[in-house]
């Protein structure tokens, strides 16, 4: 929508915002640094609203939290923004001098009554009604998300109902104000901001547009056409692709998609199947268990040279500390490596060479040399040059008089249910997330202890506890159209009946990507790990604990 | 992260005693018995933290029903308040009337604190245990005692604070002096219960007395009585003057505190009144303390309704709607007739809204303390209020600017506020032309120990300490010290008797005035005793938030036990050496008053020489 993938403000701005919206994030306990700024805008007078199918530790420090039914979020926010319109509190001054597509997006939305949203979400009408006015009537406000909103199959759609809100009450482009992605690394932002995805060139540049293509090739002395002209393909297509025959080998470097991936049997499978399997990671993954070619890298943190990127877009320096343990190696260096026994003729001796280059070629980058990282503490991109001390908050230029660039669009959307629909074989819908101490699959946080730490439970409510007949630590069958797994219960009073949760956190004690769907969003790639539909059965003869 | 105390649910009975305080749940979020209606939404955040404040209150209804609070009450308590559990565990266990551990239902808090132990109380404690077991255990779990630090019935000493937890009409609760360790086993026996004190004001009914002048002369439940000795037409005179003709008869009358600052109260009343930021908070500090120290108990228990008058004057003048009257939890009868006093007003129309018909609207809230000396820091009260430890905050900001919720705040201790019905009705240059220059007005003197007639005096600033206690009577033989102004204070001898009774009168020998404590120590005592017993004091209240403090009240009581027991570590003269570092450190880096005089009384009682060390050194070298 704005041409760029990044947060739009800072920190700081969250802890001087007046109204903070977190939608499908449990920031409490997923994104606890990014919560201390969250709270110091809460002890400065901010509001806090939760929109999450749970009540989750960080829905108790809401003033309001929202139970909204799994992937009814598009009807929530068209039934948010319809509200604000007949309230009168959209910025139709704003509207009308940075935007488009408004008439569109009002016809669109005007179907989502409170009370018809109140059937899509299960929220009661009058609760809708306040969270539209109090963001509407909000001086500053930002909304921030995670998973809840993207691990759907209509992810994007998702994502653009929340703009829509922004773009109807002006809250993007100015202080306090904004639209915050959060990101669950310290380093996701710059990932991708590096060409890390299928569709970008590094300073997330547009790999499908001709010019850009043609400078990195004249930068890198490759020949005209090296860089392919099209975009490559995301993760899930990736396993397509492999299901289909189209491809026969595969170079993962720091993941573990053999346990992270949904419909888990399905991805050991088709990795199992590959001609070439490289693997380059800190740890021994289940991943690189099955490859024929497992490359030790030293770690990221502590052990290499370099920048991170947060969730705030500032770039930060990384030093490397310790060496790594013998074999292992930096990853650019076994990139680069690579490339030479491939042909190419890279010669980059150091982290800050390759910078260097980035910077040349990333104008989003430009200002930054390592050594105003240093002086500054990080700084925000877009930074355009030496003098540019960087950037605290995007798109102001939408407030600027003229415009400055194109006005933004508004995106129509419509509620789209999650694909797997509850069914009496199948009633109770399973979402999944993180817990604080355990990240992901468990390879970066299973070797150290927690006192918080627990095993791997399927969380329900007391009274689908009370209905089933089990009780805490009980271990049941769960079972979803793909697979069943036997898990302990942990009753949990953050959960409303016909609502599961699971984490990934312990793929060896239980496999949950047996049960979630690999229905995925065909515009982001990623997949719906967060509805699932489940039954859940005694086990007989398995004593409970 | 959802950290529970655990230790299984709340029981009814509990939940009940909360309820009574917070009123039923408002969602099934705060019961455990959710609707469906719960698991679709739910309220929180800054209202419920607003709430936060009920915390002590809650607390209280559970110790009073239960005797004890359980983890199973807290983890309640802190749902129903949205306070996180460690939080509710350490403002519970730091309050000494708080058990968070079981303690039976009946308990007898006996008074072992200097004026006690003078008149008796350690004897009182040895039969007590060998009657009834040692201090905090039960034989039969129906009840137990404790030794306490000073319950301020110093007058009537040795006294005893009795406590019987259990439903609504089983609740008790009496103060009583003087008592005996026979009177103390028969009630917690299941026999009768000893009376309650009552204040002893020999001056009663003389025509000369100001603070005092209906004590013991009006009826202290009854607001018509109050009325008909003159009750009321202060407050009067104050509507007539406007608040800013009452902040100059104050003014003029140069009254200054009587907690102990001696900070000038009319321009304390400015500061706030003038405060842009509202609204503005008026306590009242009755959370009196300081060992020897009972005078506010006293006017609390006598004149009950001279204090609301003179806090709604304070009110006035200030622009508060919301008073505090924040009482030590050790005096039931005073918060009894506080509390009556609180309803007749009300229902007279002279608190609430529209007072008098002039719009002015106020009201007080009564806030009982729990057993904190450190609470009577006003800064250390804000946040017992607000329901947090009381622990004392830096300065500044001060009070004035940014106190209880963070407003504009006014604290004054009882005796300060009373001396205002006069300055109101008569004038500030009448009220200064009592006193002396620097000192005007009168006092309130706290007189105890070997005295011929122990009680509350009243008497012109600038009388002298011998004419106070021919006042009195006299004292009880030679003595061998008097203790000036309370722990706080300081040791003085035979040799002083004719210091004038000024704040620069007591400052040029050296002492202070303090709480107007005035503790003659007769011939028999045990100077040794008393000095470690103060030490024991102030290591036992001090809060444990500033190092220099919390290490210092501890080595302080070690370092005295040395020299008392005469097992130094070198010699006498080491030990003292090290004590004045230890006491310096104590006065310079304390965050608040507690720990800068926490060393005062015994740096005096070392420097008057009142304990030698007998015996000898163990003959190694303190480095």
């Amino acid at each position: 929508v704005f041409g760029a993938g990044g947060g739009t403000s800072s920190y700081k701005e969250t802890e001087e915002t007046d109204l903070i919206i977190l939608w499908g994030s449990n920031a409490r306990e997923t994104h606890p640094i990014f919560f201390h700024h969250v709270l110091r805008g809460i002890h400065n007078g901010a509001k806090l609203y939760a929109v999450d199918p749970r009540r989750t530790g960080t829905s108790q420090w809401a003033d309001m939290w929202l139970g909204i039914d799994v992937g009814s979020d598009i009807a929530l926010a068209n039934a948010m923004a319809r509200e604000i319109i007949h309230a009168g509190l959209a910025n139709m001054e704003f509207i009308e001098h940075a935007t488009t597509g408004f008439e569109e997006f009002q016809k669109t939305v005007e179907s989502y009554t409170l009370e018809r949203a109140e059937k899509l979400t299960g929220v009661p009408a009058a609760a809708i009604r306040q969270l539209a006015h109090a963001y509407g009537k909000a001086d500053r406000a930002m909304i921030c998300w995670t998973l809840g909103i993207t691990e759907h199959h209509n992810a994007v759609d998702n994502v653009l109902s929340l703009i829509n809100l922004a773009l109807l009450t002006g809250h993007v482009g100015k202080y306090g104000s904004g639209l915050n992605p959060l990101r669950g690394q310290n380093n996701v932002q710059g990932g991708g901001d590096m060409g890390a995805i299928p569709n970008r060139l590094p300073g997330f540049q547009d790999v499908e547009d001709p010019e850009i293509r043609a400078r990195f090739e004249q930068a890198w002395g490759i020949p005209a056409g090296t860089i392919p002209s099209q975009k490559g393909r995301h993760l899930s297509q990736m396993f397509e692709a492999m299901e289909h025959g189209e491809m026969s080998a595969l170079y993962v470097i720091g993941e573990n998609p053999a346990q992270s991936e949904a419909d888990q049997n399905r991805a050991v499978k088709l990795l199992s199947s590959l001609e070439c399997l490289v693997v380059q990671d800190v740890f021994m993954t289940k991943t690189a268990e099955l490859a024929h070619v497992v490359l030790p890298a030293a770690a990221g943190w502590a052990e290499s040279e370099g920048t991170v990127t947060n969730s705030e877009r500032r770039v930060q320096r990384v030093r490397k500390a310790l060496e790594p343990p013998e074999g292992a190696r930096d990853d650019a260096e076994i990139i680069g490596d690579l490339a030479r026994r491939l042909g190419a003729s890279w010669s980059y001796e150091r982290a800050e060479e390759l910078w260097e280059e980035c910077r040349t070629l990333s104008p989003m980058h430009a200002g930054m040399s390592y050594k105003r990282l240093e002086e500054l503490g990080g700084i925000q991109w877009p930074c355009a040059d030496e003098n540019d001390p960087g950037s605290l908050f995007l798109h102001g230029r939408l407030w600027e008089r003229p415009i400055g660039g194109a006005p933004a669009p508004f995106t129509a959307v419509e509620d789209d249910p999650p694909v797997e629909k509850l069914s009496p074989e199948f009633p109770i819908r399973l979402t999944t997330g993180r817990r604080l101490d355990s990240y992901n699959t468990g390879v970066q946080t299973g070797g150290y202890t927690s006192p918080l730490r627990k095993q791997e439970s399927l969380q329900i409510a007391p009274e689908d506890a009370e209905r089933l007949g089990v009780v805490e630590g009980e271990v049941v069958k769960a079972s979803s159209r793909r697979g069943s797994v036997e898990v302990p219960v942990h009753v949990d009073s953050t959960l409303r009946p016909g609502l599961a949760f699971m984490t990934l956190h312990f793929p060896d004690q239980v496999s949950t990507n047996q049960l979630t769907i690999d229905a995925i969003d065909p515009k982001s790639g990623t997949a719906e790990f967060k509805a699932s539909a489940i039954r859940i059965e005694k086990v007989a003869g398995v004593p409970s604990r | 992260v959802d950290l529970r105390i655990g230790g299984g649910p709340a029981t009814n009975e509990e939940i009940a005693a909360v309820d009574s305080v917070l009123g039923p749940p408002a969602s099934g979020w705060e019961s455990g018995h959710r609707t469906a209606a719960d698991t679709r939404v739910a309220y929180g955040g800054h209202e419920a933290r607003a709430r936060r404040h009920q915390l002590l209150p809650a607390l209280h209804a559970v110790q009073d029903r239960m005797g004890w609070i359980s983890r199973g009450a807290l983890e309640y308590v802190s749902t129903r308040l949205s306070v996180p559990p460690a939080e509710a565990y350490g403002v519970a266990s730091f309050y000494a009337l708080l058990a968070t551990e079981p303690r039976a239902p009946l308990v007898a808090h006996v008074c072992d604190d200097i004026a006690c132990k003078l008149a008796g109380a350690d004897e009182t404690c040895r039969l007590l245990e060998s009657a009834l077991g040692p201090t905090g255990e039960s034989k039969d779990g129906r009840s137990t005692w404790l030794r306490s630090p000073c319950l301020g019935l110093c007058e009537r000493a040795p006294a005893a604070l009795i406590q019987r937890a259990g439903e609504p009409d089983i609740q008790k609760e009496v103060a009583s002096a003087p008592v005996g360790s026979a009177d103390l086993e028969a009630a917690l026996r299941g026999g009768e219960w000893p009376s309650a004190a009552t204040p002893l004001v020999p001056q009663a009914g003389q025509s000369h007395l100001k603070l005092l002048r209906r004590v013991g002369v009006v009826d202290p439940e009854s607001l018509d009585d109050y009325r008909r000795l003159g009750g009321y037409a202060s407050l009067r005179r104050a509507l007539e003057l406007g608040s800013d003709g009452v902040i100059r008869e104050v003014l003029d009358s140069k009254l200054v505190g009587r907690g102990g600052a001696a900070f000038p109260m009319g321009r304390k009343w400015e500061a706030v009144s003038k405060a842009a930021v509202h609204p503005h908070y008026l306590i009242c500090n009755a959370d009196e303390s300081e060992p020897g120290t009972f005078k506010d108990r006293v006017v609390m228990e006598a004149d009950p309704f001279a204090l609301i008058e003179a806090m709604t004057i304070a009110a006035y003048a200030t622009a508060c709607e919301q008073g505090y009257l924040y009482i030590r939890g050790e005096y039931p009868l005073a918060r009894h007739r506080i509390e009556n006093a609180l309803e007749q007003c009300r229902a007279m129309g002279l608190l609430g809204a529209d007072i008098m018909e002039t719009g002015f609207n106020f009201d007080i809230e009564v806030r009982r303390g729990a057993g904190a000396y450190i609470c009577g820091e006003e800064t250390a009260l804000f946040n017992s209020i607000e329901g947090k430890r009381g622990e004392p905050r830096n300065k500044p900001p001060f009070p004035v600017q940014a106190g209880l919720f963070g407003k504009p705040t006014v604290v004054n201790n009882v005796e300060t506020l009373i001396n205002v019905l006069d300055i109101v009705l008569e004038g500030g240059a009448a009220y200064a032309s009592i006193g002396t220059e620097g000192s005007t007005g009168s006092k309130l003197f706290c007189l105890s120990g070997d005295v011929a007639k122990p009680g509350v005096y009243e008497v012109p600033f600038g009388t002298t300490l011998r004419q106070l206690l021919d006042l009195a009577g006299g004292m009880r033989g030679k003595p061998r010290a008097i203790l000036l102004g309370g722990a706080a204070g300081s040791f003085i001898t035979e040799d002083n008797l004719d210091v004038p009774l000024t704040f620069e009168g007591t400052r040029a020998i050296g002492s202070t005035l303090g709480s107007g404590v005035v503790l003659v120590f007769g011939p028999q005592a045990d100077m040794g005793e008393a000095v470690l017993r103060i030490a024991q004091f102030f290591r036992d209240e001090s809060c444990g938030q500033c190092v220099p403090c919390r290490v210092g009240t501890m080595r302080q009581e070690e370092l005295l036990h040395r020299l008392v027991s005469g097992r130094t570590i070198g010699s006498p003269d080491d030990e003292v050496a090290l004590f004045k570092d230890l006491a310096q450190a104590m006065r310079d880096a304390s965050i608040c008053g507690l720990g800068q005089t926490a060393a005062a009384a015994a740096e005096s009682a070392i420097k008057l020489g009142l304990f030698k060390s007998s015996g000898h050194s163990n003959g190694r070298k303190h480095s």
